[in-house]
C-alpha cells in the first residue's frame, strides 16, 4: 500500500520538479534559495499526500503550498537572515537583455513579500485573481490592491534607477 | 516600449543552475515527520501554561570563554582623527553576575483578539517586555507588546508587512513597517513606540530600525542610501556611520549598553563602530582550517557580538562552489554561528548551533537551533535544551529561541504546536 503510493508520489513530484524550481525561482530570486523553497514544499507534500492527491487541482494545491512557505519567511533558513532583502546591485551590463531583466528582478525583490507572490502570479502565470486569492488565503479585494500597490512600487524603483526604455503605463 | 507587465514576463523563469531538489531525502524527512505527528501530544489548542518536565542539561564540552572587564577601552585599527560624533550609551555599565540555569519551563504567550499565530522578535534585556507580531487572518501582520504578561496592540502605520525589533527596559521599542501615503510610494519606515505613541524616525525617506539600547539610541539602516545609521534619540537626526574606503554599503543592526554598535558592510564584512568614533572590520574566522570569506554580525551585548560566517557564500547569498566541488548544498551548509568579544578581537566558532546563534547575552551565553531542530541555550559550559509545544522535527524551524535576558532566566521566542501553527512562547528557567 505504502509502496503505490510511493511511487504515485515520486512519479508526480519527479515530473512537476522543473515547474516548481521555476515558479521557486521567481519568488525568491536565486537557484539555492528556489531549491530550499521546492526541497521544504514536496518534504510537506509527502506528508499530506494522501490527502493531496484527494485534491480539486492537484498541482494548484502543490503551488499553493510553494507560495505559502515562500510567505511564511521563518521557516526558511535563509530568510531569517534576512539575505533576502538585501539583493546585491545587479551584474554589469551585458548586451543581451539580461541586464534588463536583472534590473526587474532587483525591483520585484524589493517589494514586500506578498505583492512580489500577487505579481508573479497574475503577470507571470497569469492566473485570474480568484485564483491567486485562493492561493494566498485572502480576498480578490486584497489581491487587486496588492496588485496595484506592487505595481506602482515597481514603477517607482524601476524609475529611481533611471530604467532606459522604460515607460510607466498610466 | 515594454511596460511592467512586459517587464514581469521577461522575467527569466529558468534556474541556471543543475537541481539539487533531493526527493529521496524529501520521502526520508517526511516520514519522520509523519511520525512525529503520530506520537504528538494532543490539545494544543488548550494549552496555555505547559510546563515540560526535563528540559536537561546536556554535554559539558564548552569551555569558559575569557571574560573581559565591562568598560575595558576598545581597539581600534589606527589612531583615528577626533570623532566627528558620539554614539550615546550608559558609560561603564556592568552586568550583575549571573548562573546559568539548568531547566527551563514553556509558557504560551496570550495574543490579543485570540490571534492564531504569534512570534516574538525581540525583548529588553530584563525580559519583562516583549515585542512581536500576530497573524489574526492569513497574511496580515499586527505588532505587538508584552509586558508582565498583559499584551497589547502596536498600531504601526500600513497594512502591508510590519515589524518590531527590539525594545528597551523602559518599553521603548523600535521597528518599521511598509507604509505609503500614495501607492505609488510603498516602502518600509523605521518608527519608536514611547509612552503609547507611534512616532517615525526623522531623517530617512525608506529604512529600517532594527535595535534600541537603554540611552535611548537607536540602530537601523537607510533603505534608500545603503547606509548604516544611528539615531542618538528617538527625534535626533540619525547619525550616517562611516564605511570603510571601497564599501559601498552598510547596515547597522544591534547596539550594546555602551553605544557600540555592530552591523555588516556589503552584506559579507562584519563590523563595528564603537562610541567614540573609532570603528574597525571584525576578524574573520577560521573554518575547518581555511579563513572564512564572508561574516555577517546581527547582535551584541557587553561586547560579544554574534553572527554567521561561511566559505561558500557569495554576498548574495547564493553559493559560489570552489573549483572541483559540485555539492552546492554542502557549501551552503557550511553557514556556522560565529561569537565575537569585539574588545580583544577573540573570535570562536560554536558549533552547537545549526547555522547561528539567535542571540547573546551579557555574559556572552547564546540561544539557538541545534543539529536536532531543538532550541538551545549554550551558557559557558552549559546547554539547556528548551522544550517544545510539540516534537521538534530535525532540520526543521519548528522551535526558535529569539530572545535571552541578562540573567539567563527568561528566554522568549516561537515554538510550533501541533497543528503546526507558530505560537510565541517564552520559556522561564531555574
Amino acid at each position: 500500500m505504502r509502496d503505490t503510493s510511493d511511487k504515485e508520489y515520486v512519479d508526480y513530484v519527479s515530473a512537476r520538479i522543473p515547474a516548481l524550481r521555476r515558479l521557486a525561482y521567481l519568488l525568491a530570486g536565486d537557484e539555492h534559495r528556489a531549491d530550499d523553497l521546492v526541497q521544504q514544499t514536496i518534504t510537506t507534500l509527502y506528508v499530506k499526500w494522501r490527502r493531496a492527491q484527494a485534491a480539486d487541482k492537484l498541482d494548484a494545491y502543490v503551488r499553493t503550498m510553494l507560495v505559502r512557505t515562500y510567505l511564511d519567511e521563518r521557516r526558511l533558513a535563509w530568510a531569517r537572515v534576512r539575505l533576502f532583502r538585501e539583493t546585491p546591485e545587479p551584474p554589469p551590463l551585458r548586451d543581451d537583455g539580461v541586464e534588463e531583466r536583472q534590473v526587474v528582478r532587483a525591483a520585484l525583490s524589493r517589494v514586500p513579500r506578498r505583492q512580489q507572490a500577487v505579481l508573479v502570479l497574475r503577470f507571470f502565470y497569469d492566473l485570474p485573481v480568484d485564483e491567486v486569492a485562493a492561493t494566498l488565503g485572502c480576498s480578490s479585494g486584497t489581491v487587486k490592491s496588492q496588485t496595484s500597490r506592487g505595481l506602482a512600487t515597481l514603477r517607482r524603483l524601476l524609475g529611481e534607477r533611471d530604467f532606459a526604455g522604460f515607460s510607466a503605463v498610466t | 516600449m515594454p511596460s511592467e507587465l512586459d517587464l514581469l514576463r521577461s522575467l527569466d523563469g529558468e534556474p541556471h543552475t543543475p537541481s539539487t531538489v533531493d526527493i529521496r531525502r524529501a520521502i526520508a524527512e517526511g516520514r519522520r515527520r509523519r511520525v512525529h505527528r503520530g506520537v504528538g501530544y494532543a490539545g494544543a489548542a488548550t494549552v496555555t501554561a505547559l510546563a515540560v518536565a526535563g528540559a536537561s542539561v546536556v554535554g559539558t564540552s564548552h569551555h569558559t570563554p575569557s571574560r573581559t572587564t565591562a568598560g575595558t577601552s576598545p581597539t581600534a585599527a589606527s589612531a583615528p582623527p577626533k570623532a566627528a560624533y558620539t554614539i550615546p550609551g550608559t558609560a561603564g555599565w556592568s552586568p550583575a553576575a549571573a548562573t546559568p540555569p539548568t531547566g527551563c519551563a514553556l509558557n504560551r504567550l496570550p495574543t490579543p483578539d485570540d490571534a492564531p499565530m504569534a512570534l516574538v522578535t525581540g525583548a529588553d534585556p530584563t525580559g519583562r517586555y516583549l515585542v512581536g507580531r500576530t497573524y489574526p487572518k492569513p497574511g496580515s501582520y499586527q505588532a505587538v507588546i508584552w509586558h508582565d504578561g498583559d499584551v497589547r496592540k502596536v498600531m504601526l502605520p500600513g497594512d502591508l508587512e510590519e515589524s518590531l525589533q527590539d525594545v528597551n527596559s523602559t518599553g521603548t521599542a523600535v521597528g518599521w513597517s511598509y507604509t505609503g501615503g500614495g501607492e505609488a510610494d510603498t516602502r518600509p519606515i523605521p518608527y519608536v513606540y514611547r509612552d503609547g505613541k507611534v512616532s517615525e524616525l526623522p531623517g530617512v525617506r525608506r529604512g529600517n530600525a532594527y535595535a534600541i539600547n537603554d540611552a535611548g539610541a537607536i540602530v537601523g539602516d537607510d533603505d534608500t542610501g545603503n547606509a548604516a545609521l544611528v539615531w542618538p534619540s528617538a527625534t535626533a537626526e540619525p547619525i550616517r556611520l562611516p564605511l570603510p574606503a571601497g564599501a559601498s554599503q552598510g547596515t547597522a543592526r544591534d547596539i550594546d549598553e555602551d553605544g557600540t554598535t555592530v552591523g555588516t558592510i556589503n552584506n559579507e564584512r562584519p563590523y563595528v563602530w564603537f562610541p567614540d568614533g573609532t570603528h574597525r572590520e571584525l576578524p574573520m574566522p577560521s573554518l575547518d582550517g581555511k579563513q572564512a570569506t564572508t561574516a555577517r554580525v546581527f547582535h551584541i551585548r557587553n561586547g560579544w557580538a554574534t553572527g554567521v560566517a561561511s566559505n561558500g557564500l557569495g554576498r548574495d547569498g547564493a553559493a559560489n562552489p570552489s573549483p572541483g566541488r559540485s555539492d552546492a548544498r554542502a557549501e551552503r551548509d557550511r553557514t556556522r554561528a560565529v561569537r565575537w568579544n569585539v574588545r580583544t578581537g577573540e573570535v570562536r566558532v560554536f558549533g552547537a548551533f545549526k547555522n547561528m546563534a539567535d542571540t547573546v547575552n551579557a555574559h556572552g551565553w547564546q540561544v539557538g537551533i541545534d543539529e536536532r531542530g531543538r532550541a538551545v541555550l549554550v551558557a559557558d559550559a552549559a546547554t539547556v535544551v528548551l522544550p517544545a509545544l510539540a516534537n521538534p522535527q530535525p532540520g526543521s524551524l519548528s522551535n526558535i529561541a529569539t530572545t535571552l535576558s541578562d540573567d539567563g532566566r527568561t528566554i522568549a521566542g516561537q515554538s510550533d504546536d501541533a497543528t503546526g501553527t507558530i505560537q510565541a512562547v517564552v520559556w522561564r528557567c531555574r
